[in-house]
């Protein structure tokens, strides 16, 4: 999913590069919001949900019917990928 | 060895979050449903309320239904006991919600993600094992693979389709030593 959004978005050749937060406190000092999380130079793609904190989780995305989501929906994560890659 | 189809598995006892401890006898029941999953998983909560309503609608058809927690909870907090119990309390669960703290029957069932349906029979013997249903988004898929099942067993049949393929975030091992789930 990911890697399309990138490609529509002209950005197909980005690199992208997965981490793994190990531990509790490693998640709280990276201010780690679940897996999966996307960032862009440590800006979050999606941005978290009120009250979210850090830890080592799953994350939960709300879609806009307010469904519970382990993904963010497509143009979501396409609008957020925008954002970030004009800047 | 993983719980395979057709295998039984021993009698347990686990604390249960509406106080006290549960003993779970798989069989003398139409059939008896063991489902892992826990508080924090988004694929578990997606599901979650499809889960219920198969609890409430096989109620009265002799289907007993228990849900079960075990992931390690000094690494996921909100899987804990107390949250456990915060949302028994708060009317989240249509039936008894127990805790594998220790992972005793998860790991040695071969539970790999949340949500993990395990169908037993009358004779206690596994007879469908896999995901609720084939979309954790389409509320409308209404835990069909777990209905089928069940309602394969209550009319004496052989379960059509005994096995699919689990959907949702890996059990969170306390020491993780298990197969990745989707290999």
């Amino acid at each position: 999913m990911l890697e399309r959004a990138l490609e529509e978005l002209g950005a197909g050749n980005v690199e992208i590069s997965e981490r793994y937060i190990e531990d509790f406190e490693e998640a709280q000092q990276q201010r780690f919001l679940g897996s999966p999380s996307i960032r862009i130079l440590e800006q979050e793609v999606v941005e978290g949900i009120h009250g979210q904190g850090y830890g080592l989780t799953c994350r939960i995305y709300h879609k806009s019917d307010g469904k519970i989501s382990p993904l963010p929906e497509y143009e979501v994560l396409l609008s957020g990928l925008g954002r970030l890659l004009a800047n | 060895m993983p719980l395979a189809i057709g295998d039984s598995a021993e009698t347990f006892t686990l604390p249960n979050a509406a106080g006290g401890d549960t003993t779970v006898n798989l069989s003398g029941h139409a059939a008896t449903v063991v489902i892992w999953t826990c508080n924090h998983c988004p694929y578990a909560l997606a599901w979650h309320e499809r889960i219920q309503s198969v609890i409430r609608d096989y109620a009265a058809k002799d289907v007993l239904v228990y849900q079960i927690n075990a992931n390690d909870a000094e690494k996921y907090p909100d899987d804990d006991f107390d949250h456990m119990k915060t949302r028994f309390e708060a009317g989240d669960f249509a039936g008894p919600y127990l805790y594998d703290e220790v992972q005793d029957f998860s790991k040695s069932w071969g539970a790999k993600v949340t949500p993990d349906v395990f169908v037993f029979d009358t004779d206690g013997r596994l007879a469908y094992r896999g995901a609720p249903d084939s979309n954790y988004e389409d509320e409308s898929q209404n835990a069909s693979y777990v209905r089928d099942a069940l309602d394969d067993l209550i009319a004496g049949r052989p379960v059509a389709v005994p096995e699919t393929k689990v959907r949702g975030c890996s059990v969170k091992w306390i020491i993780n030593d298990q197969p990745n789930p989707y290999i």
